[in-house]
């Protein structure tokens, strides 16, 4: 009886620290329990809204670049483009440029050489312009003219009339008066596009004014399609039932 | 009969300076405790249910925006792929030498009176061309006009080999030199 006395005493004594140590301790568990995941959820909201605000950002400057895109005149050039630039080795738009710049510059073109005398096999010769991420294959070109003519002709290599040429090297020996043999190590380009055009927020690389000139070169330049030169050839009739 | 008192008021026994402290601060640090815990828990509150509707809107207008975006692929690849292809262009470009004006600078010098039998260079602007003089006098023309292109800065490390005097008196002669990069492009 005397204990329980002096134990109702003691808490009667400390009942005002005793009573706020117990809220503290609660606060603390509440803290635990539901404050801290709180702060948490509202931590991945912040970022996630941060991330979505970017999103948003990038999805709009697509949407405006998209939308002022004049898709008629690109899905237009977009074929002459791969006549520069092809997919493939295309040796056949080769022989097609040169017979177009003989035709038109005035000179002979003696012989052409697509593999520069190796035998190897179809990697070997095909090799990346590390740079810019295209494809190459070396030609050696042999050609007589006169110095204009021969100066003509290197320059539409690279003027996007026909297939894109790069001279790596040339060397030319007088033949006459005013005729010069011109052998010269070029390098054809194709080009192989990639399959995918990436994630729907990916950001359009705006076509700078440089290329827009060259696009706008290459749109320029009128070239017979497949179906017109088919035209201008016989081949036969066209209707296997008439 | 004699008097019996009873003493019924317990004497108070006078806290320590302590306990009289702490019977102070643990309340009132109590107090702020719970204060500041209702605060946080109530905020975080509000800021979740308010940024929740943020996050709502913000997810609809892309999902909106994806759609249309979807609507264009069509225009996107074409005018991805052209870019792709153009910047190809635009680096190769960069780099391409198309030698013409080396070609021609080296082909004007057979108005010297000089006669330039063959000619080569390269992408690094190692070039060298074989030529024959009739005399020592348009031989003089061409190395002073070598020297004054040297002195332009259009070539460089000029020499002069294999140089034969036949029995007619012609000169044949190999020189070679460095391009300067300008008359390479």
């Amino acid at each position: 009886m005397k204990l329980n006395l002096e134990i109702l005493s003691k808490l009667r004594k400390y009942e005002i620290i005793v009573a706020s140590g117990l809220v503290i301790v609660v606060v603390i568990i509440l803290i635990f329990t539901a404050l801290l995941p709180n702060f948490n959820r509202a931590q991945k909201i912040y970022r996630e809204q941060q991330n979505l605000t970017l999103k948003l950002d990038n999805l709009r400057k697509k949407d405006r670049t998209l939308s002022s895109i004049d898709y008629q005149y690109y899905k237009e050039n977009f074929p002459k483009i791969g006549y520069v630039l092809p997919e493939s080795k295309d040796y056949v738009s080769l022989f097609t440029t040169f017979d177009n710049l003989e035709k038109d510059g005035g000179v002979s073109v003696v012989k052409t050489d697509f593999q520069m005398g190796i035998v190897s096999t179809d990697s070997a010769r095909t090799q990346k312009n590390t740079s810019s991420g295209a494809y190459f294959i070396p030609v050696s070109i042999d050609l007589i003219g006169n110095i204009t003519s021969l100066s003509k002709f290197i320059k539409a290599l690279s003027d996007y009339s026909g297939r894109f040429l790069t001279v790596e090297n040339f060397s030319f020996v007088n033949k006459d008066f005013d005729t010069l043999l011109l052998t010269l190590n070029t390098r054809a380009y194709f080009y192989i596009l990639p399959t995918t055009i990436g994630s729907i927020d990916s950001p359009i690389t705006k076509i700078s004014q440089n290329q827009e000139k060259i696009l706008e070169k290459i749109g320029k330049i009128e070239r017979a399609t497949q179906e017109d030169t088919l035209n201008e050839k016989e081949i036969g009739k066209k209707d296997l039932f008439q | 009969m004699t008097k019996k008192s009873v003493n019924l008021i317990i004497r108070k026994e006078t806290d320590s300076i302590l306990l009289q402290r702490l019977n102070i601060f643990f309340p009132v640090f109590a107090s702020i405790f719970l204060i500041g815990f209702a605060l946080f828990f109530f905020g975080s509150i509000i800021y979740i249910n308010n940024n929740i509707t943020k996050y709502n809107i913000l997810k609809k207008e892309i999902e909106n925006l994806e759609k249309k975006i979807s609507g264009q692929k069509g225009t996107e690849g074409i005018y991805k792929l052209t870019s792709s292809r153009l910047s190809v262009f635009e680096q190769i470009e960069n780099v391409n030498l198309s030698f013409t004006p080396l070609i021609s600078e080296i082909y004007s010098l057979n108005d010297l009176g000089v006669k330039i039998k063959s000619a080569s260079a390269d992408n690094k602007g190692n070039t060298s061309f074989a030529l024959s003089a009739t005399s020592s006098a348009s031989l003089d023309q061409l190395v002073n006009t070598l020297i004054d292109k040297e002195r332009e800065k259009l070539f460089s490390k000029i020499e002069a080999h294999g140089i034969i005097r036949d029995k007619n008196g012609n000169y044949a002669l190999t020189i070679t030199f460095t391009t300067s990069p300008t008359l390479l492009k």
